[in-house]
């Protein structure tokens, strides 16, 4: 499996998102589920799916389907 | 550099007082429906891993720690003319003076030359009082003393938090010549004071009819007697926190970590948890976990979890243990166990204890 797939796996298997919806307004701002509890998950899975270990930062700042995008290109990872 | 070591003194026994009453996550009452509009009861359980946990209208830190100490105090078969010092860490103590620890000094009937004293600290409150309590015996001035870390009735009213479980619990510790050294490793980051906080209350915000009113807070309805958290802060300091000061520690006194039998975390939530167990490469059955049944029971986490999950296991084992929360506060210890008795767990009748009401 790509990236991109692994990426937006991730997404879908969380929020039950689908393709479609996975954008550049796919954010915590305009997902009502989207809480801290939601937001862990994503780097729980970020973390297992790509073998890394985000920073403490990194995971205050995975708030939207772009920014975890741009978060794993900080760790060699293009979706 | 915050680390500590002692090795004149040794933990003598474990017991916890919790309420009877079990409240149901997956069937909630009433009042506690108001905690399930964002999650479904069967989604929170999966979510957090607080299945149930135990409740009482009535009950007191004291009332829990009482039960507990007298329990612990005659399967140790201590004299309690014996006990020198009590420390108390709670964040809801009985009143808001005098402390709870002249309370409990009295109504356990101990010695009036006792050292006594209350600490607020939440949830990396077992850690710390454990390092304070030891210190004081470490001297060899003190023999035998008493830590009791509990939380029971929130200071407010308002629907009950699915998330935590009342207990009281006491940790019996001792002057020993010879032992096996308890070494610890703390810190703090108070820029994340307001990450947890009951906002009125305090000198700061002085309690007023404003304190009950209603506001939002990162989607829920609370009142400022409430005590609120930044979600994400805090998981995302637990997780990075609680691993690195476990390294840390091992770093310094020149230990592998990966040795020791068990690893007991404050029971924030089981998703942190197992992140925090999987950042430190650490196989399941070493990581005990008394959330499910228990949920979390702030600084008092840890000694629950050994007191309910390794009752007959905790036996001549080398523990490794970390709270973490409110202030920000960590706190890491490691210590080997020497002929600890750890009592059954002790369910407490809901009832007041109706001489030390005002």
């Amino acid at each position: 499996m790509c990236n991109i797939d692994k990426y937006n796996n991730i997404y879908i298997q969380v929020f039950g998102a689908t393709i479609e919806q996975l954008n550049e307004h796919f954010s915590k701002q305009n997902v009502p589920d989207w809480d801290s509890v939601h937001q862990l998950n994503i780097v729980s899975l970020m973390e297992d799916e790509f073998n890394i270990m985000l920073d403490p930062e990194d995971i205050m700042a995975c708030t939207s389907y772009i920014a975890g995008k741009n978060i794993l290109s900080k760790y060699g990872i293009e979706c | 550099m915050a680390f500590l070591e002692y090795k004149h003194v040794r933990i003598a026994g474990m017991a916890s007082g919790m309420p009877k009453h079990i409240s149901s996550n997956l069937h909630p009452g009433r009042k506690e429906q108001a905690f399930f509009t964002e999650y479904t009861p069967e989604d929170f359980v999966e979510t957090t891993g607080v299945e149930e946990r135990r409740t009482a209208r009535h009950l007191c830190t004291s009332d829990l720690c009482y039960a507990a100490a007298e329990q612990l105090i005659k399967d140790l078969k201590w004299n309690k003319s014996d006990i020198d010092a009590l420390l108390v860490v709670t964040q809801t103590p009985d009143y808001i003076l005098p402390a709870t620890a002249c309370i409990l000094q009295d109504r356990l009937g101990l010695n009036k030359e006792c050292y006594a004293t209350d600490m607020s600290i939440g949830c990396s409150g077992w850690v710390y009082g454990l390092s304070a309590i030891m210190g004081l015996v470490e001297t060899g001035h003190f023999k035998k003393a008493l830590l009791m870390v509990g939380d029971a009735r929130r200071r407010a009213a308002g629907p009950p938090s699915p998330l935590f479980g009342q207990s009281g619990t006491v940790t019996a510790i001792e002057f020993a010549r010879r032992t096996t050294p308890v070494q610890f490793h703390f810190g703090t980051d108070g820029s994340g004071f307001d990450a947890i906080i009951t906002p009125d209350g305090g000198s700061r915000n002085q309690f007023s009819a404003k304190s009950f009113r209603q506001e939002d807070v990162e989607g829920k309805m609370l009142n400022r007697l409430q005590t609120r958290m930044k979600g994400m802060d805090v998981f995302s300091f637990g997780i990075t926190t609680a691993p690195k000061s476990v390294k840390k520690l091992a770093e310094h006194f020149g230990f592998d970590y990966l040795d020791a039998d068990y690893f007991v975390f404050h029971q924030a939530n089981m998703k942190m948890n197992d992140l925090i167990a999987k950042k430190l490469k650490l196989p399941a059955e070493k990581v005990p976990s008394s959330m499910r049944h228990f949920g979390n029971t702030n600084g008092a986490s840890i000694p629950n979890t050994i007191v309910t999950q390794l009752t007959n296991e905790a036996q001549n084992k080398r523990f490794i243990c970390c709270g973490f929360g409110v202030g920000l506060s960590w706190g890491t210890v490691a210590f080997q166990t020497d002929n600890i008795v750890i009592s059954k767990l002790v369910e407490v009748k809901d009832k007041i204890a109706t001489d030390y009401v005002v």
